[in-house]
């Protein structure tokens, strides 16, 4: 029974570490823009279908699919941010505008998967072979001793970009006063453009890396999206530190429901515990980054 | 000085409920003895449709909160309904009020807390909450027949029939949502989307209003659903998943924001197209998202709004040219 | 014009609020009675507004007390001290643009209970039925002054609390202004009066409380603070004692 709970707790824990990965490139992005990515699960998907077909159609190894997908995230994250986001800024249009387009991308692109791709699961081999492997007593997939530093990684990467990188730290800047960061010569236009980048190839290589563990396919986006903004939400809009232990927190409870109560009602559970985190703590647990005061 | 035109003073934003009555009775009229089936069914629909509409016009227009999830409401009117006149054998106005029971305290319990804050915390939640609902209506085989879902529902009646019904329903809506515009609840609404903190300055809790009108919205979208159960007498979960709010959505975008009857423009438009397609299918949903992008990046009044594009275009186009024309004087 | 001294209607106990690394107030205290007109008054960045948004429930304070009737209100929500007859107007006249005048007033009736007493003088500045349908975002700033003003002396007043009501306004519509927030006064109401047009304040002020940097720091009757050598350095600069009615 305790290998069962460790199991499920360490793989809550490797989900949960995606989720806070993309908890962060959704702040990143509402950090730098004001605006909430709903589209942000797509990346993911993305970058597991760039990899399939790049292994799947073009015969590719593993490392340059992994490539392809990063590529295939950032460029498509350029797409929309100019296509998309930068021409709604002419009108200075409410915020919600940004919230129902960001929404409508998501679906575009998912139904875009749909029709090209179908209704069928996308597989990928794990990238060290199927065996298993020992850690602390429990059998794992291999997959989970890659998974588990990427994401380390990265968020080590990332916080290290706000802190020391200019551009990281003109970002924090804009989203702590914007109008500020622009007096000292900040251009917050480029600025949305990095954060989207980033945030875009971020989430395709972490999709590369996910999808042998949970295959890819057209719906997967929208979960993923809101789970990663739960997370953001729980940590403090913007709080990076936050999002990962939201992320965990999350992953962990979807990971026992899953495996004690049934993994049929493992979305329901899920959610309502963000619903219920979200109706009762709607400021999250840690201080965000963003005042969100409306000046009297 | 030319005093400045606002919608107060333009006549006719104050739609006149009579006129809507009449308007509607009229509809109803031609319908039922000039129009051929295919006409009856597609304006069954839109009518359906037009309640939600209306309901998240008030969201977005007055209380400026988008809603993700009003598939959630939509289902579980329709489900309320489905059960309530299948499994207890209630008379179909008890099940629909059923529905409108439950949704209404779930958008309480969801939205008051939740509008106090940014718009995107009520997205988010409210896109939790129509997954949550589809998930419990997909597994909760004992209770809604799962997937297989629920047929046998009582019918709303013949083509005719039932389009008499919708349209009765949704022009009694309308008249009632007029008059109510009229009266004081329509100042709050209109001063709520004007300035909220000015309204708490008057004593108004801006939180309050914004969660009757969520609840108001909830409640349109269950009766919707209600009636949608009884037009298909089948029903099952997956009409009632994401795409469907992506629907709700795409109405609300494009009739804009702001007046009464611009839902009913949205509805209208949207409504055809389930109506031509049959169901949700997958090129259904890519179109509603181009649309959305499509509308709010080059209509972003929606499309009553176009009126005052091409006119502002116009001005713009003539004081360039103007410009232009002054400038290519040698000084 | 003698004030009745009761007990103050409003009492502003030790607030200190800060934002960040800015102490916008720090131990502030003072108190307003009935029928009188306080003015707050201080340089730029002083923190007058601040201690508007605390009062009336847009700010909570990190320490201190504020007592309306002798009763806490801190952290009170806005539209609850609204109900209880704290009011106040804002540094930029927030009317409900798409409403007519009258609607504004209704939408006040509809919060804080229908009351004509206190906004009637206030009503017949603004040119009562001349332009009480007229939509108020086609009032010119004065107008959109006094509809507020209006609106926040319908029903319950206990205490209003102007944030700059001078501010974008010609000679003509000052006086019509002083005399308004006299009359106001008059019907037994407190009235603070914030404002940079020291001219304005020292007209109309029976006293006066100097703001800088959060903390007060001189409080009295016009003329003792235009003399107050710490006023006249810090902010008032000389001959203003000129202007004070003794």
């Amino acid at each position: 029974m305790l290998t069962t709970i460790g199991q499920l707790l360490l793989a809550g824990l490797m989900i949960g570490l995606i989720y806070g990965v993309v908890a962060i490139c959704i702040g990143v992005i509402y950090n730098a823009t004001q605006i909430v990515n709903f589209a942000q699960g797509e990346y993911i998907m993305i970058g597991g279908v760039a990899a399939w077909v790049a292994v799947n159609w073009w015969k590719m190894p593993i490392w340059a699919a992994t490539l392809i997908a990063v590529a295939a995230g950032a460029v498509l994250a350029i797409i929309i941010e100019r296509g998309v986001i930068n021409l709604a800024r002419r009108f200075r249009p409410p915020m919600f505008t940004y919230v129902f387009l960001t929404f409508g991308v998501s679906i575009v692109l998912s139904n875009l998967a749909l029709l090209l791709f179908g209704k069928n699961p996308m597989a990928l081999d794990p990238f060290l072979g199927w065996e298993p492997i020992r850690f602390a007593g429990l059998s794992v997939p291999s997959q989970y001793a890659l998974v588990i530093p990427l994401c380390i990684l990265l968020v080590s990467a990332l916080v290290l970009f706000f802190a020391r990188v200019r551009i990281g730290k003109a970002m924090r800047a804009a989203a702590v006063n914007e109008r500020g960061a622009m007096i000292v010569g900040i251009d917050t236009a480029k600025l949305s453009m990095v954060a989207f980048v980033m945030s875009g190839a971020i989430s395709a290589l972490v999709g590369v890396f996910l999808t042998p563990i949970t295959t890819t396919h057209y719906a997967i986006g929208l979960s993923l999206t809101l789970k990663a903004f739960a997370a953001a939400i729980l940590g403090g809009l913007g709080n990076f530190r936050g999002a990962v232990l939201g992320g965990c927190v999350i992953g962990v409870v979807e990971s026992l429901t899953a495996g004690l109560i049934s993994s049929h009602f493992k979305d329901v559970v899920t959610f309502l515990f963000i619903l219920v985190l979200l109706v009762a703590l709607p400021r999250g647990l840690l201080h965000s980054l963003v005042e969100e005061r409306e000046r009297v | 000085m030319a005093e400045r035109k606002t919608p107060a003073t333009r006549r006719g934003v104050h739609v006149d409920p009579l006129a809507i009555a009449f308007a509607g009775v009229t509809v109803i009229a031609i319908g039922w003895f000039f129009f051929p089936p295919y006409w009856l069914t597609v304006a069954t629909i839109m009518a359906m449709y037009s309640l939600p509409a209306l309901g998240l016009l008030l969201l977005l227009g007055y209380a400026g909160q988008p809603s993700f999830g009003h598939a959630a409401f939509f289902g579980l009117g329709a489900y309320a309904s489905a059960l309530a006149t299948t499994k207890l054998g209630w008379p179909s106005l008890a099940g629909a009020g059923l529905g409108v029971a439950v949704s209404a305290i779930s958008a309480f319990i969801v939205g008051l807390p939740l509008l106090r804050v940014r718009g995107h915390y009520l997205a988010i939640a409210t896109l939790a909450f129509a997954i949550i609902v589809q998930g419990l209506l997909e597994n909760l085989t004992w209770l809604t027949n799962g997937v297989a879902g629920i047929g046998r529902i009582p019918s709303l009646g013949d083509t005719d029939v039932a389009f008499v019904i919708t349209l009765g329903i949704a022009t009694v809506t309308y008249v009632i949502a007029a008059i109510i515009d009229h009266g004081r609840v329509g100042t709050i609404l209109r001063a709520l989307g004007d300035d909220e903190i000015a309204m708490a300055s008057c004593g108004i809790s801006p939180v309050i209003v914004k969660t009757g009108v969520f609840v108001v919205s909830a409640v349109l979208a269950s009766v919707s659903g209600s009636i949608y159960a009884h037009y298909l007498t089948y029903i099952s979960p997956e009409s009632f998943d994401v795409n469907a709010s992506v629907l709700f959505v795409t109405m609300m975008i494009i009739g804009g924001t702001g007046r009464i009857w611009a839902g009913l423009i949205g509805a209208i438009v949207i409504g055809a197209i389930p109506a031509m397609l049959s169901d949700y299918s997958s090129y259904s949903a890519l179109f509603y998202g181009i649309a959305i992008i499509a509308v709010l990046l080059f209509f972003p009044n929606g499309m009553l709004g176009i009126g005052q594009q091409i006119r502002a275009g116009i001005r713009s186009f003539r004081r360039r040219g103007a410009a232009a024309s002054a400038g290519s004087k040698p000084e | 014009m003698s004030a009745e001294r009761n007990d103050a209607i409003l009492t502003v106990d030790g607030i200190s609020k800060r934002f960040g690394g800015l102490q916008a107030v720090s131990r502030l205290s003072f108190e307003l009675f009935a029928g009188q007109v306080l003015g707050l008054i201080g340089p730029n960045g002083a923190g007058k507004s601040t201690v508007i948004n605390l009062i009336t429930g847009y700010e909570t304070p990190d320490t201190g007390e504020i007592r309306l009737d002798g009763k806490r209100i801190n952290g009170k929500a806005s539209h609850a001290l609204s109900q209880l007859g704290l009011r106040r107007t804002f540094q930029t006249p927030r009317v409900f643009k798409r409403l007519s005048v009258r609607d504004n007033i209704t939408l006040a009736e509809i919060g804080t209970g229908r009351g004509t007493e206190y906004n009637a003088p206030v009503l017949a500045a603004l040119g009562g039925d001349a332009v009480i349908d007229l939509p108020a975002s086609s009032l010119p700033m004065a107008g959109r002054r006094l509809v507020e003003l209006a609106r926040a002396c319908t029903g319950t007043v206990k205490a209003v609390l102007l944030d700059e009501p001078s501010t974008g306004l010609v000679d003509d519509e000052k006086s019509v202004m002083k005399s308004v927030i006299r009359a106001i006064a008059a019907k037994n109401v407190a009235v603070l009066v914030v404002a940079h047009d020291i001219q304005f304040v020292l007209d109309i002020c029976e006293r006066i409380v100097v703001l800088a940097l959060g903390t007060k720091l001189a409080e009295g009757e016009p003329a003792e603070i235009t003399r107050n050598p710490q006023v006249v350095e810090a902010y008032l600069g000389v001959g203003w004692d000129r202007h004070a009615q003794a």
